[in-house]
C-alpha cells in the first residue's frame, strides 16, 4: 500500500521572543553577533512513514512534541529541517484549541472553517443542519464564539471537523470533549469515522482507546521518536518508562 | 511561486468571496442606519473639511468639498486596508493556528472589501459633483485605469505591512501615525498650486499625489489622468506584489509559531 505521509528527518524549532517591539528591533539591528532568540527544539530528526488507511496513535509525555507533529502534518507549521510529504489535500486537524475567530458568530465560523477545510459553500449548506444539530448549537448560531463556554466551543470544533469528511484526520486529545453525554456521542462518531476507510493520526493518553482503535503506535519523547510499531509492545514500554 | 499563488487563489476563491461578502455585511448589519454609513461617512468628512477651510481659513473655492472628496475617498480605501493589514495575522490567529490558509489572502480580502466600499462611495462623489454643477465629461470613464493602478499599489503596501507587522509588535501603532502624517503631506485638502514650484518634484515622488490628482483630473478637471505616473506606480506595485507574495509564502508556516 502506498504511503500517505512521509516524514524525513523533520525538525521544528520555536524561537522564543521572536516578535520584537520596535525598540528591541532597533537595538537588535545595532548590535552585532547577538543571538536574536532562544531556540526550543520541539521536534528533532523525526522520520516515519504512514500507510493509507492506518490508524496511528501517538503517545508521549507533555511537551514531547505530539501536537507540534500534528500541526506540521496539517501544514500549519513549516519544518525547519527535513521534509514532510503528504499525498492528500484533504486534511483536518481536530483539537481542543479550536480555530475560531472569536468575534464572529457561530454560523460564520462554521462557514469559514468549512471553506478552509476544503468544503464548497454548497456542501456546507447541505451539512449545516447536521453540524448544528450534532454540536447542539441550535439557539446560539448568531452568538459570537467569544461568548460560548469552553465546552461548547470544543463541541462546535468537533462537529465541524468530523463533518468535513477528510481523507486524513488528525485528532489531538479531543476524547474528553463536553459532558458525559456528548463524550459518548463523540467517541461513537470518532469510531465511525475511523472505521470508514480513513487514515487517522491520534494523540491520546487513553490507553484503552489506543489499544481498541490503533494499528500502530509512535512514542515521542523530547522531540524524538523513541519507538514505533505494535500497539501493545510500545504501550508496555511507554508505561514502564513513565513509571520509572 | 506565481503558479502556487494562482492555484491557491482558485482553491480558496469561495472562502475569499464569502469573507469579502461577510466583512461588508458585518460592518453594517449591526447598526441602525446600516449601509447608509458608507454614504454618511464620506459626506461628514467632506463637510468638516469644508467648514474648516471655507469659514475658518476663508478659502474662496466653491468646488472645495468635491475637490477634497476626490482625494479623501481614495485615501480612506487605502488607509483602512493598510491599517487592517497591520493586524490581520494577529486578528486571525485563532484560525491560522488551526487550519492552513495562504496568508496573502488575508490582506487581499480586505483590499477587495474596501475596494467595493470605495466603488459605492464613488456614487456619492458623482452625486456631489452634479450637485455642485461641475460638468462631468467622458474622461470620468478613465477612472478605471486610475483605480486599477491604485488597487495594485494598495495591495502591494498591505502585503508588505502584513509581513512586517508579525515580526515587529508595534508596527500597528507606527502605521496609524505614519499614514496620518502621509495624508497631510499629500495634496488631499490643498491643491498642489499652493506649493512653491521648486518643491513640486518632491510631491510628485509621493504616489498619493499621482492618484489624488488623477482622480481629480478625470472627475473634476475633465482631462486625461497622468498615465505615465499611473503606469510607473503600477509597475512598481506589481514588482512589490510579487516580492510580497513570495515573502508571505516563505514565512507561511512560521507566523503561527510566532503568535
Amino acid at each position: 500500500m502506498e504511503n500517505i505521509i512521509e516524514v524525513n528527518d523533520l525538525s521544528v524549532q520555536f524561537r522564543i521572543i521572536k516578535r520584537l517591539s520596535l525598540k528591541e528591533w532597533a537595538v537588535h539591528l545595532l548590535s552585532l553577533n547577538r543571538p536574536r532568540y532562544n531556540v526550543i527544539e520541539a521536534l528533532n530528526g523525526v522520520s516515519f512513514n504512514i500507510k493509507k488507511r492506518s490508524i496511528v496513535g501517538i503517545v508521549g509525555e507533555n511537551g514531547s512534541g505530539k501536537s507540534t507533529l500534528l500541526r506540521v502534518i496539517a501544514r500549519i507549521y513549516s519544518p525547519d529541517k527535513g521534509t514532510v510529504n503528504i499525498n492528500t489535500d484533504s486534511i483536518s486537524l481536530l483539537s481542543l484549541a479550536a480555530g475560531f475567530n472569536a468575534d464572529l458568530p457561530v454560523l460564520e465560523n462554521i462557514y469559514i472553517n468549512g471553506l478552509l477545510l476544503g468544503l464548497s459553500k454548497k456542501q456546507i449548506d447541505e451539512k449545516l443542519e447536521d453540524i448544528i444539530a450534532f454540536s447542539e448549537m441550535g439557539d446560539f448560531i448568531n452568538t459570537p464564539v467569544r461568548a460560548l463556554s469552553s465546552g461548547m466551543k470544543s463541541k462546535l470544533a468537533f462537529s465541524i471537523a468530523c463533518h468535513v469528511d477528510p481523507e486524513l484526520l488528525l485528532i489531538d486529545e479531543v476524547f474528553s470533549v463536553g459532558d458525559a453525554r456528548f463524550r459518548k456521542k463523540s467517541s461513537e462518531k470518532i469510531k465511525e469515522l475511523i472505521k470508514s476507510d480513513r487514515t487517522v493520526m491520534m494523540v491520546s493518553h487513553n490507553e484503552n482507546l489506543l489499544r481498541e482503535l490503533c494499528t500502530e503506535l509512535i512514542w515521542l519523547d523530547k522531540g524524538r521518536i523513541i519507538r514505533q510499531g505494535n500497539v501493545n509492545e510500545v504501550l508496555n514500554e511507554y508505561r514502564a518508562f513513565s513509571n520509572r | 511561486m506565481l503558479i502556487r499563488a494562482s492555484k491557491d487563489f482558485m482553491k480558496y476563491r469561495e472562502y475569499l468571496i464569502h469573507n469579502v461578502k461577510y466583512s461588508l455585511s458585518a460592518s453594517v448589519s449591526n447598526t441602525i442606519l446600516g449601509f447608509l454609513w458608507w454614504i454618511i461617512d464620506p459626506i461628514i468628512n467632506a463637510l468638516i473639511y469644508t467648514v474648516v477651510f471655507r469659514f475658518v481659513f476663508r478659502i474662496e473655492d466653491n468646488d472645495f468639498p468635491v475637490f477634497v472628496l476626490c482625494a479623501l475617498l481614495a485615501w480612506k480605501w487605502m488607509v483602512s486596508t493598510i491599517n487592517y493589514s497591520a493586524n490581520c495575522i494577529k486578528a486571525n490567529s485563532g484560525i491560522i493556528s488551526q487550519v492552513y490558509l495562504p496568508k496573502y489572502l488575508l490582506p487581499l480580502q480586505e483590499c477587495i472589501a474596501q475596494f467595493i466600499r470605495f466603488l459605492i462611495s464613488i456614487g456619492v462623489l458623482i452625486i456631489f459633483i452634479l450637485l455642485y454643477g461641475v460638468p462631468l465629461s467622458f474622461h470620468c470613464f478613465e477612472a478605471v485605469f486610475v483605480i486599477v493602478s491604485h488597487f495594485l499599489f494598495i495591495f502591494f503596501l498591505s502585503l508588505i505591512i502584513t509581513h512586517f507587522a508579525v515580526l515587529v509588535k508595534d508596527l500597528k501603532n507606527v502605521v496609524v501615525h505614519v499614514t496620518r502624517i502621509w495624508w497631510y503631506l499629500s495634496p488631499g485638502i490643498y491643491s498642489l498650486s499652493r506649493i512653491p514650484d521648486e518643491y513640486h518634484w518632491l510631491f510628485w515622488l509621493n504616489p498619493n499625489t499621482a492618484y489624488f490628482e488623477s482622480y481629480r483630473s478625470v472627475f473634476i478637471y475633465a482631462e486625461a489622468p497622468s498615465y505615465l505616473l499611473l503606469g510607473i506606480w503600477a509597475l512598481i506595485s506589481v514588482a512589490g506584489i510579487l516580492v510580497g507574495i513570495r515573502l508571505l509564502y516563505k514565512y507561511d508556516g512560521s507566523y503561527s509559531k510566532m503568535l
